[in-house]
């Protein structure tokens, strides 16, 4: 286990931050919730950027609290709003890394700047949008990290650039023994990377489940009134009210399929899972 | 702690407004009366460099990088001990140009140049250790705002330690004696007592300046 955060809570006038999570190796786990919900306000706990009320955090087998700055070397952060200064240049940042980690790749660095076309003296308060978000994931692949924590790496971004991103984080999954845990409010762009998935919500994890289930086990219904008066309910996880009558989560598919043949159903896909999660009510 | 003073120098080496202000220094100074430049330049350019290392806590706070910078293999306890350092090299260096133009431009006695460059660097580096623990515990603008706050506490002070002294020696006249008795009292020891005093007195400045500081970044939640 690369990460493992248990019963980790945090306190703030009107928000409570409680969850645990595992990261496993090999694996990318993806932590879903709409603005607000408490994903960076969980890895800022986890990266120990707040005080925590309560819980434990074990990261690369070690306590949070016990983390050497050699451990730091095996951990790639993204933040969504925060890198180095904007004053700074890529030929700066080069200097930087390379005094701070011992296993930097500058060869490998500087020809990812390249083929993203990021330009060497420009200072960063110049840059785009997406030539930030690049570069931010670019530094933090830079060093043969074990571990990236990755919040929000794709936002305000284009499909295209954030295309690019995906990949770069497929390709550093390439390696044996590296995990990486993402977190994003697009849940599509999380469908085909994660192996898993939390669904977290007021600082509470709602669900967690491994992609393949989701996509397989998992279906929204669509009933009339008159449907879901008469439905066997046993297996409806969520129900959200709608025009036409209800719309459903249930994670038993194939009972359905069988049972109901004239519901509409719809396979389990992240959108309406998190929809479904955040609007409708636990049946 | 490397990589964080490569960070600072990359940081103030694109502060163009600095990088102006030393220009217009050096024109300014070849202009002044040569028994007026020596000290002008001392102190202006050694409060320069001092106030660099300010800037840079201020330039984290504005980009909200030093959040960033604590997820690096950075200690914050490192962070802080940068600043001094960083401030050090500074404050040193520009002293040191300083000091050398000065002897080199003013009319006076090198060694009363030289003693005036040292009691500039103490006063200025006692400033640096009041302003580094309060720029890392309060942020730019609050740390303008104690920093303005402890000045009126300082002059408050001053004005009761006054009053409080003459109701003591019941006329100003005596209070006067006293000070200048105090004054030769510190003229009569040999200077080494008085660089041994200065170093053991900034050294417990330093650890009391850098411990606030340390306690500051440790407590700091971003």
């Amino acid at each position: 286990m690369l990460l493992q955060a248990e019963n980790v809570k945090k306190q703030y006038n009107g928000f409570e931050l409680n969850c645990s999570i595992q990261v496993k190796e090999g694996c990318v786990t993806g932590i879903i919730g709409a603005n607000g919900a408490g994903k960076s306000t969980l890895f800022k706990a986890v990266l120990g950027l707040i005080k925590t009320d309560g819980g434990s955090i074990e990261i690369l087998g070690k306590n949070q609290n016990k983390l050497t700055v050699s451990d730091k070397e095996d951990i790639g952060v993204v933040l969504s709003e925060n890198t180095f200064s904007c004053m700074l240049t890529i030929k700066d940042i080069v200097k930087i890394m390379k005094a701070m980690y011992h296993r930097f790749n500058k060869e490998q660095f500087v020809r990812k700047c390249e083929q993203y076309q990021l330009p060497f003296d420009k200072q960063l308060k110049e840059f785009s949008t997406g030539m930030k978000a690049k570069l931010k994931l670019l530094v933090a692949m830079s060093y043969d990290a074990k571990l990236l924590l990755l919040d929000e790496p794709t936002v305000g971004l284009d499909s295209v650039i954030r295309n690019e991103i995906l990949d770069e984080m497929r390709e550093f999954m390439d390696k044996e023994g590296r995990a990486i845990l993402i977190s994003s409010h697009i849940s599509s762009d999380l469908e085909g990377l994660c192996d898993d998935f939390y669904f977290i919500q007021n600082g509470s994890i709602l669900l967690h489940e491994d992609t393949d289930v989701l996509l397989s086990d998992y279906a929204t219904l669509k009933v009339s009134k008159e449907q879901y008066e008469k439905m066997d309910k046993r297996y409806i996880l969520y129900c959200k009210p709608e025009n036409f009558g209800y719309q459903l989560l249930t994670k038993e598919k194939q009972f359905y399929l069988d049972n109901y043949r004239d519901i509409v159903m719809e396979n389990g896909n992240i959108d309406d899972l998190m929809l479904l999660l955040t609007k409708g009510e636990a049946v | 702690m490397r990589g964080l003073l490569i960070k600072d120098f990359c940081i103030i080496s694109k502060n163009k407004k600095f990088l102006g202000i030393l220009l217009f220094i050096s024109l300014f100074v070849f202009m002044m009366p040569a028994d007026m430049a020596g000290s002008f330049i001392i102190s202006y350019v050694t409060i320069l460099g001092g106030t660099l290392v300010l800037s840079t806590i201020s330039t984290d706070e504005f980009d909200k990088s030093t959040m960033f910078l604590m997820t690096l293999p950075v200690q914050r306890k490192t962070y802080a001990l940068e600043k001094y350092a960083f401030s050090f090299i500074c404050s040193f260096a520009c002293w040191g140009v300083s000091t050398a133009i000065s002897c080199i431009v003013a009319d006076s006695d090198i060694i009363e140049v030289v003693k005036i460059a040292l009691i500039l660097l103490v006063v200025l580096s006692l400033f640096q250790l009041i302003m580094i623990p309060v720029q890392i515990k309060f942020g730019g603008e609050n740390g303008r705002m104690v920093l303005m706050g402890m000045v009126v506490g300082i002059l408050v002070a001053g004005f009761v330690a006054k009053k409080g002294l003459l109701a003591v020696f019941k006329s100003e006249e005596a209070l006067s004696l006293w000070i200048q008795g105090m004054i030769r009292l510190f003229d009569d020891l040999n200077t080494p007592l008085l660089i041994v005093l200065t170093i053991f007195a900034m050294a417990v400045c330093f650890v009391i300046s850098a411990g606030i500081s340390i306690r500051a970044m440790e407590k700091r939640e971003f």
